[in-house]
């Protein structure tokens, strides 16, 4: 009898490593495959270089939740901030992306800890692609996914879009393990994701849920 | 030419709101504290701006409040988005379109210092609080308080809290909130009723 919890867990074990390991092989292989740079013409990108986007924010960190505004504007070439301030005017974080580089250019004194500072960045940077314009990727294709670009470093990232190259999914895996799925919706008329709902898998599970305010 | 307009008519706007220190800081202070006494519901819109000064950028909220002695607050946000903030004494729920989350008042410090700025705020009893440095400036139209924060956490955030009352003191018209970094949140409140009957149905926390 008291064997029973430990098969349980063996079974479990088997069956997340086969969801994973599936997860992924569906991006493994391909019958076509194309090296390009990503541009704006490959993705459309989510952050406008005309105007600030804001979005209504949630973000669940464990059993935390924060709600707000995020204004995501680019205020130069180079420089791109991701501001979060609360329904009540309080501003959570300031964060600048510059050079390449992410930089917390305030914290709210209560949220600053330098690993949820640190996830929070990783996070804003993978749904706002402020990393992927310039990179060398594959273009791909297969039976199950028609058109998914792949990037490669420390961990296995997935842009998948549709027909009129707007993003609609992203996947990041490490180590074979999904790690962030990123789902976007898209709006033609206005050329702007109107959705952004990013997914962190793992120990510390974030959710973050970006609605576009239109003004 | 848009400069040319700013700079010819920016010292008149100015002018209109010019303010001089207070000469007799007691009558002022006693007016704010009938106010305060005889005040026992509030009820009023408000429009919020956040200015984000690096960003050049606004983010302008609406919605409405509703403040019954002793410590009930409804404080509702209808736009851009659907949020609602309710204190009852110790007890405080916040509710946006996904979650309802509540809170015991003296288990969340920070909780505490936000539900102790807003009800002395809405009331006007921030001045008597010694974790500011108040002065008090008036002019034709009305009164302005300028709170500069003394304590530590206070200090961190807010560079100074500006409180403004009609001549007649009879509740706070405007309020505004400037960050270290010049960042600057204001409340206008309009369509102001003063000791209506409320029913503290609506500051349930269920």
């Amino acid at each position: 009898m008291h064997q029973l919890p430990k098969l349980y867990l063996l079974l479990s074990s088997l069956i997340c490593l086969l969801f994973s390991s599936c997860a992924i092989s569906k991006y493994k292989h391909s019958s076509s495959s194309k090296q390009v740079v990503i541009s704006e013409n490959e993705i459309s990108p989510v952050i406008s270089k005309e105007k600030a986007t804001k979005y209504k924010g949630t973000i669940d960190v464990l059993k935390n939740h924060l709600s707000g505004i995020v204004i995501i504007k680019q205020t130069d070439s180079v420089t791109t901030h991701i501001i979060f301030v609360t329904e009540i005017g309080m501003k959570m974080f300031d964060f600048e992306w510059k050079n390449n580089v992410m930089n917390p250019i305030y914290v709210f004194e209560p949220i600053n800890k330098k690993s949820l500072i640190a996830a929070l960045s990783e996070n804003f940077k993978q749904m706002l692609l402020l990393d992927v314009f310039g990179k060398h990727s594959n273009l791909l294709s297969n039976q199950k996914v028609k058109s998914f670009y792949s990037l490669t470093d420390a961990k296995h990232r997935f842009l998948i879009t549709d027909s009129s190259k707007t993003l609609i999914l992203q996947k990041v895996f490490h180590r074979n393990k999904r790690d962030r799925f990123i789902n976007y919706t898209f709006d033609a008329q206005t050329k702007s994701y109107t959705q952004i709902k990013s997914t962190q898998f793992g120990w510390v599970k974030i959710n973050i849920e970006l609605n576009i305010i239109n003004e | 030419m848009k400069n040319l307009f700013l700079l010819l008519f920016l010292p008149i706007i100015s002018l209109s709101q010019n303010f001089k220190p207070v000469k007799d800081t007691a009558v002022l202070k006693q007016k704010i504290e009938n106010m305060s006494k005889t005040t026992v519901s509030i009820e009023s819109d408000f429009v919020q701006e956040k200015n984000l000064s690096m960003l050049s950028e606004k983010i302008i909220s609406k919605g409405h409040f509703v403040f019954k002695k002793e410590n009930l607050l409804r404080w509702e946000y209808t736009t851009p988005s659907k949020y609602l903030i309710i204190i009852n004494k110790e007890k405080v729920m916040i509710k946006d379109e996904k979650k309802t989350n509540k809170y015991d008042m003296n288990s969340n410090k920070v909780f505490k210092e936000i539900n102790d700025i807003m009800l002395s705020c809405v009331q006007g009893t921030i001045f008597k609080s010694n974790k500011f440095k108040t002065s008090y400036f008036e002019n034709e139209k009305g009164y302005k308080l300028e709170l500069i924060p003394q304590v530590k956490n206070m200090k961190e955030t807010f560079k100074k809290i500006n409180l403004y009352f009609d001549k007649n003191v009879t509740s706070v018209s405007k309020m505004e909130m400037i960050e270290n970094n010049d960042d600057l949140t204001s409340l206008d409140f309009t369509n102001k009723k003063l000791n209506a009957p409320i029913a503290e149905t609506i500051f349930i926390v269920k």
